[in-house]
Order: structure tokens, then C-alpha cells, then sequence
């Protein structure tokens, strides 16, 4: 009785020390945070390793059995890896040991007691007897690890069958799944440099170095040679005839937001938010991928200025950087490359707007109209390219507020396309950055389908960072949702007075838009001191948001752009079932930062006669990560990304335009 | 769990109470001001204030309405009809406009006149007495949007015939509304058909809507037809 009491007690303390050494739970968490925390179910595997094999032999058929049982419980999405996280364990096996006594201790009082217990326990493994005296620093420890890895702990009384024969916990409830809150008990355990180990599952297999080499984000190639094969290649449609440049977007996180905000970056460990630490990181990014188009946010001044633009100009790029207006430190930037790009136009666009009560935050976005260049064509063989960046308001309650931001950033780039018809030129578009606003929700949706009708719709519900649903009365859009008198018609469009040409018969003409675009600005919604009060008559009073019955409904409650965008990313895993996440703080991970760019439309005409029609073929882009990803590498930043976004990559074609 | 995510990231949280306040009651109290200036006093001609767009003619707004049961003569008409104001920019017709309700949702026997400053909405003012008007009778609803068309389109210079517009109005009657623009020299044709034109055009009219063209000189030999001789000596 005393002996299988022992051993209720220190074979589940046998786990805690072989799990404890490292492998298993740091790699489990490696894979995936659920792994570890919601089943416990691999640190049994532990058992492989000569320690506790003594244990699974006197346990016999029933542990096999039941451990299977386990596999099959644990391993429907996650098999493969946990059959590879054995097969480490096997490997790592003999060495176990003793690393679970050079473990460094984060806790002196729990590694000192792992080790009294290591050496007690070989003791008792081998013996298979054991004294009062021994037991007793052995249950000490049961409770620290309890404490500290409660599911270790707590399903190994499942796995010990004996308890079940000699029926002395034959109260303890048969449990199936063991949910451990996230929190830093866990991950305290786990003190050793995680990039000892070699990467799993669906990263592509690193040869062992003594660096850290695994590459957590994998290039996803999206040529389709099918899709290629089915368009008559011509004769001069050969490699020149189409010009492939890459574009990153990248939020950096500006120190000041960072130093301001505290309490969302609680989980990282000191050193990783550290400027310099960080700055290296960047740039290794930068200089990693070697974007041929660079946008950043929250870039803060004085660091861009000194120390990330000297570098990229050594790099061959050329800058623009805007400022946020007010007193904000950080702004966005457009970095190209000059030996690919030369500048046509650029448009610094302060998104704070004197006269829209909507447009009162101090964002800015940037507008720049590139053109391709490549050695053998200085010529305007390609078209142009648009490209525009902007860090919208973050306030998940102010749809509102970045709806309007973005329809001046789009409004912008229209006029940009605009400018270049005018010319006789198409342009392509990339619209990329930090929208702060979450895939599928209207703003997104504005972008994507180019229309949204925004009147009436809770404001919280256009970004869709939060759920706030609940609030009886929600802040709500309404029509017009930009004053008239900013001069941005509901297509995105600015509305300029024919004024401004000088007509034929020299007669100051106004549309009809101009006009009423004017209609509430706000001279007009004064009543002029000299009109006479006649009831039924002269008492109406002007209301913005009064019914227009006289001009379409539908124009007045939905703006539209005739930009066709399309995302370079899917905002989710491919052939995975969990959304990418390219912002994490705190608790929760979102998609946040976007490429758009203007797609290729393919025109079908009949069976055979399939015709591209301009636009940009996206033919590769760099993975993003799920959130539990993220959180295995203890939320962002952490050593290996140093900001609390990830780099958006997206690689594009674009053809030679046709001639005219 | 969301305590953490609500911090915001920069002071860009502000849930101010004045976002709720809408445009019109910040102005309310800026309508003092206004009252010093001078532009507005009324026997002064108006200009356009600073930054504003200014029209290519000053314009005047005129109500009238018939008085039941009294017989309409020249003196009559005079005395019933008002000036409402004049302005010489978009802004300033805009706050005269807003003001004023929409002629759909006038009662009994009322017109809006809108002519350039200095032509009464009379046959009788110099700048109409050999001219004509282009007359649409709609059926009741549209006189509304009918008449916002129709006089943005002369203020914004729409109609492109020099200065042959005199001014537009718009007639509230018991089972139909009917619209009208002035012109200076009825015989004109190729004036009256690019008024007629551009008429269509900017009213969005359906193709088989009547419209009709009657001189002045027209009106007012019927007007006097029908009156007999309670008013021999003309007039109307």
C-alpha cells in the first residue's frame, strides 16, 4: 500500500522531471500552444525516455493501451507532430537526465527540489523501494509541481494504471481533457533557448547549426503555370516582357507608443524592447528580404531619420517619410528602390481635416506614383504604379473616423489614376498598411467589393476589432458621412468647380454637384439675420441629415470607389483552418495590416478566348503565422520578431503594357 | 480578458461628447457675428463674403400667395408678393434656400419667385415685357426636387443663352404644380429652344412631359380676357 502510494506519488513526479528537462514541453509549446495547455497530452511521451521505462514495463498492457487510446484523443489535428515530438523525445532520450539537472533555474525553490527529487527517484526506480524519509521531499515537490505545471501533473494520474487495480483512487474522476489556462507559470518552466530545437511540422526542415536558422515564416509561390500555359504566349512575351518587384509593409512599432504603453507588451521579457535590439531586428527583416517597395508605420522620427534611412539609402533606396501631424512622433514611410523605380508624383496626405468634425485625428497617409524602370527600357514600357500607405486611427469604437480616413487615402490615389489617364496611362495600384481594422468587416469590404453602405451601421462594426454589440446605443454612421464641403464626392472623387477653367463664354458656372456640395457648409445652415420669419413658409431649418428625396437614395447613404482591389494575403493559414494574425498584443491577435493591390481581371470570352486584362498578378508572398504560433514564441515582440506586427511580402508581375 | 486589448495605443481614444453635437448648433452661436455685417442689411447690394463662390449674377428669392377670395388685380399681385432676400454666392443662396421650406410642402395657392436682382417677378419689369416663359406642369410630388434642379441650374449657368435668364418660378396649385423659367426676348428661338433643351436635361424629365412656351404679351392679353373689365386699364 505504502509502495503504490510512492509511486502515485513520484511517477507523475518522474513526468514533471523528464518533461521538466526541457524537450517536451518546450517543444510542444514550439508547435502549439494548445498542445501543451489545453490537452497535456504529450508530456507522457516522456515515458519513452530509460528513466521511466522501468515504469511503463510494470505497468504493462494497460499503459500501452491506454496511451494509445490517448494518441488517437490527442492526435486528430495534431498527429503528425506529436509522432515527431516522440521520435525527438526518443533521440533526446539518453541525455534527459542529465539536463534536467543543468536546467538554469528561473525558480530556485521548484529546480533545486527537481533535482533532490532527480537523484531521489532514480533511487526509488531502481530500488522499487522506497523509506518514509524519501517520500516525504518528494511530495513536497508534488505540490510545487502542481502548482507550477498542473497538467502535467494532473493527467498523469490517468496514465497510472495501477492506481485503477488496486482501486486507491477509486474516487478520482476519469478525466479527458485538462484545460490549462495561458499564463507564465508554463512558460517560466521552460528555461532553456528555445531555438536548440529544431523546427516542426509544417516548417521546412533546417540543417542543424548551432545558430538559430529555423524559418518561421516560409515563401509561399503562388506562380501558376497552368493559369500561364492557358494564355497564348506570344513570341515577345518572354521574361523582359513582364517586370516582378516585391512590396513590404511593416509596422515597427514606434518606441515612444511602446514606452507609452506598458501594459500591452507585459509578456515580453525586457531586453526584446530594447530600441537597438529592435532596430537590428528590423533591418535584418529589411535586409533579409530586400523589398523592392518598403512601407512602414509607426516609424518615429528622430530613429527613422537617424539611423533607419541612412541605412536603407545605403541599401539603394529612396525615401519618403511624412510625419503624423500634432504631437505624434511616429509616421509612415515609402522606401523604393532606385534602381527599379523612379518618383512621378508624391502626395504627403494629412488625414486631420479642419473642416470635418469626423477628421479630427492627427493620421497621415502616403501617395506615391512610381514608374517601373528596368536596364533595357528607361522607356515607359510599364505602366505605373500607385503606391499608397497610411496607419489608420486605432479606436476599435471609431469606425466612423477610419471609414473617413480611408475614403480620403482612396480619393487621393483616384485622383492619381486620374491624373495618369488623362496622360493616356493606366496605373496600378498597391494600397498596403496598418487599417487597424479586421478582414471581412466594412471597411474591409468598402475596400474589396469598392461599395459600402454605411448608413445606419454601428461605428465599432467597421473596423471589427472588438465585439461591442452589447452596447445599447452604439455610436452610428450617418449619411453624409463626409461634409460637403471637404469636396470628396461619395465615389471617392474630388468635386472641382468648372470654375477653375476659365468657360468659353467667361461665365462663372458651378455643376449641379459643386453646388450641392456646398449645400451645408456651414454659412448655410445660418439663417440669415434678414429673412423674414414667415410661418409655413421661411421656418424650416436646415438639417445634414435630413432625407434627400430629391437625388438617389443610394448615392447618399454608400460610397463607392472604382479601385480593384484585391488582397495579397487569404487571412488564413493555408490548408489550415486558423486565421494569420499580423498584429498581437496582449490577449489577442488579429489581422490588421494589408497589401491591396489593383488585380488582373481575366475576361472571359466564350470557351477559349481568355484575355488578361491589365492589373497585377500576385506570384508569391512570405507566410504569416496563426496566433498560437505567436504565442510559442511568447507573443510579439520576442528575439525573433521585433515588433508586435509581422512583415506583410507580397511579390508581383507586371506585364509589359500592351501597345497602343 | 479584454482589459488589456482596450488600452489604446495612443491618445486617439477620445469618445468626446462634443463629437455628438451637430454642425448646426456650433454654428448657432456664430450667427451673431453675422449681424455685424453689413453686407447683409437690406437695402445694400450683396456681395460675396471671403472665400466663398461667388454667383455670375446676384439673384432674389420672392414669395407670394394669393389671398382667398379676393379678386386678383395688378395692384393686388404687387402687394401680395415678398421679398425673401438676395445673395450673390452659392454659400448665401444656400442659407436662404435651406431655410425656406420646400415648395412640395407649401399650402394653398403659393409661389417661389427666384429672379437676378433688380427684375421683379412681373410681365411688367423692363427686362420681361418682351419676353416668355418655358412652362412644365407636374403632378403633385414633384414639384420639390423639379425646382432644385431647376435653379441650381441657373445659378450654375447652366442654360448657356448670355443673359437672356430672367429668373424661374414655382407655382403651388390645388391639383398641380407647375415650374417656370423667364426669358428676355421671347422671339428668340434659338434662346427658347436651348432653354427647352437644357430643361430636359437637367430635370431628368420624361420625353413625353409637356412643355410649352407662352410669350408675355400672350399672358397677358389671356389675363385680361379673363378678367373683362374689372381691370380695362391692363396690368395683368
Amino acid at each position: 500500500m505504502l509502495g503504490s502510494f510512492l509511486y502515485y506519488a513520484l511517477y507523475p513526479l518522474s513526468r514533471v522531471i523528464t518533461s521538466g528537462s526541457e524537450s517536451l514541453v518546450k517543444a510542444a509549446l514550439l508547435i502549439n500552444r494548445k498542445v501543451a495547455w489545453d490537452t497535456g497530452g504529450t508530456p507522457p511521451l516522456g515515458l519513452a525516455n530509460p528513466n521511466s521505462l522501468l515504469l511503463n514495463l510494470w505497468a504493462g498492457e494497460n499503459y500501452l493501451t491506454q496511451r494509445n487510446a490517448e494518441k488517437t484523443e490527442v492526435g486528430e489535428s495534431k498527429c503528425p507532430e506529436v509522432m515527431e515530438l516522440e521520435k525527438k523525445t526518443d533521440e533526446i532520450g539518453p541525455q534527459a537526465g542529465d539536463k534536467a539537472q543543468e536546467v538554469v533555474p528561473s525558480k530556485p525553490h521548484i529546480v533545486s527540489s527537481q533535482v533532490a527529487l532527480g537523484t531521489t527517484r532514480q533511487e526509488n526506480t531502481g530500488e522499487k523501494q522506497n523509506s518514509g524519509v524519501q517520500a516525504y521531499p518528494a511530495l513536497e515537490l508534488e505540490t510545487h509541481a502542481h502548482f507550477y505545471s498542473g497538467d502535467v501533473q494532473e493527467r498523469s494520474y490517468m496514465d497510472y494504471p495501477v492506481l485503477d487495480q488496486g482501486g486507491v483512487f477509486e474516487t478520482q474522476p476519469k478525466v479527458h481533457g485538462w484545460h490549462f489556462p495561458a499564463g507564465h507559470g508554463l512558460a517560466d518552466m521552460v528555461h532553456q533557448p528555445y531555438w536548440q530545437f529544431p523546427s516542426m511540422s509544417y516548417y521546412p526542415a533546417q540543417q542543424a547549426s548551432t545558430e538559430f536558422k529555423v524559418m518561421w515564416r516560409v515563401w509561399e509561390d503562388l506562380h501558376d503555370t497552368e493559369a500561364e500555359t492557358s494564355v497564348p504566349q506570344t513570341a515577345d512575351q518572354s521574361a523582359d516582357s513582364v517586370f516582378e518587384f516585391t512590396v513590404m509593409t511593416y509596422n515597427i512599432l514606434a518606441q515612444d507608443l511602446l514606452e507609452a504603453n506598458p501594459e500591452l507588451y507585459m509578456h515580453c521579457s525586457e531586453k526584446v524592447l530594447v530600441w537597438s535590439t529592435r532596430l537590428k531586428g528590423i533591418l535584418q527583416e529589411i535586409q533579409t528580404w530586400q523589398p523592392d517597395i518598403l512601407c512602414l508605420q509607426e516609424a518615429q522620427e528622430n530613429n527613422f531619420k537617424r539611423q533607419l534611412q541612412p541605412i536603407l539609402t545605403d541599401m539603394g533606396y529612396t525615401c519618403v517619410y511624412k510625419q503624423r501631424t500634432g504631437s505624434k512622433s511616429d509616421g509612415c514611410a515609402v522606401c523604393y528602390q532606385n534602381r527599379h523605380f523612379v518618383q512621378l508624383s508624391v502626395n504627403l496626405l494629412e488625414l486631420r481635416q479642419e473642416r470635418c468634425e469626423l477628421l479630427d485625428r492627427d493620421n497621415v497617409a502616403i501617395v506615391l506614383l512610381l514608374q517601373p524602370v528596368t536596364a533595357e527600357y528607361q522607356d515607359e514600357k510599364f505602366t505605373p504604379i500607385c503606391v499608397a500607405t497610411t496607419h489608420l486611427l486605432f479606436n476599435p469604437r471609431r469606425g466612423d473616423i477610419k471609414l473617413a480616413q480611408l475614403v480620403l487615402v482612396l480619393t487621393e490615389i483616384e485622383s492619381v489614376v486620374r491624373r495618369c489617364k488623362t496622360m493616356g496611362r493606366e496605373c496600378e495600384v498597391i494600397l498596403c498598411g496598418d487599417l487597424n481594422s479586421v478582414p471581412n468587416m466594412p471597411l474591409y469590404q468598402f475596400i474589396t467589393t469598392g461599395q459600402l453602405c454605411y448608413h445606419g451601421l454601428p461605428a465599432w462594426m467597421i473596423s471589427g476589432q472588438e465585439d461591442l454589440s452589447h452596447q445599447t446605443h452604439p455610436r452610428r454612421l450617418y449619411a453624409p458621412l463626409l461634409p460637403i464641403s471637404l469636396g470628396i464626392s461619395d465615389n471617392c472623387q474630388y468635386v472641382t468647380a468648372s470654375k477653375s477653367e476659365p468657360s468659353p463664354s467667361d461665365k462663372l458656372k458651378y455643376s449641379h454637384d459643386f453646388l450641392l456640395h456646398l449645400r451645408y457648409c456651414k454659412v448655410a445652415c445660418m439663417r440669415p439675420t434678414d429673412l423674414e420669419l414667415i410661418p409655413g413658409v421661411t421656418d424650416n431649418t436646415p438639417d445634414p441629415h435630413e432625407k434627400q428625396p430629391y437625388t438617389q437614395r443610394l448615392r447618399n447613404t454608400t460610397i463607392c470607389h472604382s479601385l480593384n482591389f484585391k488582397s495579397a494575403y487569404s487571412h488564413f493559414i493555408p490548408g489550415k483552418d486558423r486565421p494569420e494574425v499580423t498584429t498581437l498584443h496582449s490577449n489577442a491577435g488579429v489581422t490588421v495590416d494589408y497589401i491591396f493591390y489593383s488585380a488582373r481581371t481575366e475576361h472571359t470570352r466564350g470557351q477559349t478566348d481568355k484575355r488578361l486584362d491589365g492589373g497585377l498578378k500576385l506570384v508569391g508572398r512570405l507566410g504569416l503565422l496563426s496566433e498560437a504560433d505567436l504565442w510559442s514564441l511568447r507573443g510579439l515582440p520576442n528575439e525573433i520578431f521585433p515588433s508586435d506586427h509581422l512583415s506583410l511580402l507580397a511579390k508581383f508581375q507586371l506585364p509589359a503594357s500592351s501597345p497602343r | 480578458m479584454n482589459n488589456k486589448f482596450d488600452a489604446l495605443k495612443d491618445d486617439d481614444s477620445g469618445d468626446h461628447d462634443q463629437d455628438n453635437v451637430s454642425p448646426k448648433d456650433c454654428e448657432k452661436e456664430k450667427s451673431e457675428d453675422e449681424e455685424k455685417d453689413p453686407n447683409t442689411a437690406k437695402k445694400k447690394t450683396v456681395v460675396p463674403g471671403a472665400g466663398e463662390h461667388p454667383l455670375q449674377y446676384n439673384y432674389t428669392f420672392w414669395y407670394s400667395r394669393r389671398t382667398p377670395g379676393r379678386p386678383a388685380s395688378s395692384q393686388s399681385y404687387e402687394q401680395n408678393i415678398k421679398q425673401i432676400g438676395s445673395f450673390a454666392s452659392v454659400e448665401q443662396f444656400w442659407r436662404f434656400y435651406s431655410h425656406m421650406i420646400r415648395p412640395g410642402d407649401l399650402t394653398g395657392h403659393s409661389d417661389f419667385h427666384l429672379f437676378k436682382e433688380g427684375i421683379k417677378p412681373m410681365w411688367e419689369d423692363d427686362a420681361n415685357k418682351s419676353g416668355g416663359k418655358w412652362i412644365i406642369r407636374l403632378r403633385k410630388g414633384l414639384a420639390s426636387r423639379c425646382w432644385e434642379n431647376l435653379i441650381l441650374a441657373m445659378l450654375g449657368e447652366q442654360f448657356m443663352v448670355g443673359e437672356e435668364i430672367c429668373g424661374a418660378v414655382v407655382s403651388v396649385r390645388f391639383q398641380e404644380d407647375i415650374i417656370s423659367i423667364w426669358n428676355k426676348t421671347a422671339s428668340d428661338q434659338a434662346t427658347t429652344a436651348r432653354i427647352r433643351d437644357t430643361l430636359r436635361r437637367v430635370l431628368n424629365l420624361p420625353p413625353n412631359t409637356i412643355m410649352e412656351y407662352k410669350t408675355h404679351t400672350d399672358s397677358i392679353k389671356a389675363w385680361e380676357d379673363f378678367h373683362g373689365l374689372v381691370n380695362a386699364s391692363g396690368g395683368r
